[in-house]
């Protein structure tokens, strides 16, 4: 498969997330866990890491990620609540990120975990097929996919493999039954397309009232 | 019986302080897999697929500070070569990781087909519509 048809479902983002939601911390010990549904907003639905969403973990997807400390707690306690410390990450790639963290000499090389609030994925990662890459001589990049070794693992792979190959595979059966109706049905068809047409322009005008994130604030629209 | 934690050093087994042992006792040293530099994989595989997690966290700990003197240039060969073996364990998929694939496999080919059902509904739909009376 060529990296260009990969790159239409899994390009990695080209600019930076602002932050838009502003949540309190609970006033339990792991309070962060309050800020999970407004993280799920500004990382849209994805890991930070590996870029895999929500959906291509089946059903009940949502339980397989949880908050992230890009700073981890374990050496920041003073960030442990801070909403501006927390991304949205898988599971897998949040365990094999553990607690680690750049030591001041590999800091001072340039060695540090992505942060996409500050960096610009793209100008770091690129996709080979269904495999990330660093973009030659990102140290932040290199740094990332060392450390957050279940970016490349072979389950997440094939997750992303799957999520092509799936939609190819949806595309081409149904465009193979809309010609088996045009042949039989022409005008069936094309007033078919016109119906899809008119379905699209439903759903885009159902979304354009914004949606609430659980802490109250509105989303942007589609 | 009473079990210590020691260390070896220089090929000898220190007990820590307090561990009353008199002079000339027959003591029994058990060597844990993960203590061992070579023969990694192979041992420490079972292990690592039957879920223990404080067996990772050491292995994974180490071959996080392996691969902090790698990119500062510090790492000799035979590290490497550890390296690569601890990556080669912890990077496997567990039973879980691939159960929970197939899972996903499973609904994935369930939703397809859901979506190819919703599609002919549609298509019957229209074409009764289109060939019956007005």
């Amino acid at each position: 498969m060529a990296p260009s048809e990969s790159g239409e479902f899994w390009a990695p983002p080209t600019s930076v997330v602002v932050r838009r939601h502003t949540p309190s911390p609970g006033p339990h010990d792991a309070g962060w866990q309050t800020f999970r549904a407004c993280l799920r907003w500004e990382f849209s639905f994805t890991c930070v890491y590996c870029r895999l969403r929500e959906s291509d973990f089946g059903y009940w997807s949502h339980v397989h990620f949880s908050v992230d400390h890009l700073r981890p707690k374990e050496h920041f306690q003073h960030l442990a609540k801070d909403y501006d410390n927390c991304y949205y990450a898988c599971s897998p790639c949040n365990s094999s990120k553990g607690d680690s963290y750049p030591s001041a000499e590999e800091e001072a090389a340039g060695f540090r975990f992505l942060d996409p609030c500050k960096d610009v994925v793209s100008e770091h990662f690129a996709m080979e097929e269904d495999t990330v890459v660093a973009v030659a001589g990102s140290r932040i990049a290199q740094y990332t996919l060392d450390e957050v070794r279940n970016i490349n693992a072979e389950v997440p792979t094939k997750r992303r493999r799957r999520r092509i190959l799936n939609r190819a595979r949806e595309l081409g059966e149904l465009r193979r039954r809309l010609l088996a109706a045009a042949a039989v049905e022409p005008a069936l068809v094309s007033g078919l397309l016109s119906r899809i047409d008119s379905w699209l322009a439903e759903l885009k005008s159902a979304t354009t009232s914004p949606l609430p994130c659980s802490c109250g604030l509105e989303q942007p629209k589609l | 019986m009473r079990t210590f934690a020691g260390t070896v050093e220089n090929g000898s087994v220190r007990l820590p302080a307090g561990a009353h042992v008199r002079d000339g006792t027959e003591v029994v040293v058990t060597i844990l897999p993960h203590a061992r530099r070579r023969g990694t994989v192979a041992e420490h595989a079972p292990e690592l697929e039957a879920g223990n997690g404080r067996l990772m966290e050491k292995l994974s700990a180490r071959a996080r500070e392996l691969r902090r003197r790698a990119r500062l240039g510090e790492l000799v060969p035979e590290e490497a070569t550890e390296l690569a073996e601890l990556h080669e364990l912890l990077d496997r998929p567990t039973a879980e990781d691939v159960a929970q694939l197939r899972a996903e496999e499973e609904q994935d080919h369930c939703r397809f087909q859901e979506l190819l059902c919703e599609f002919d509904q549609v298509m019957s739909g229209l074409r009764s519509k289109a060939n019956g009376p007005e």
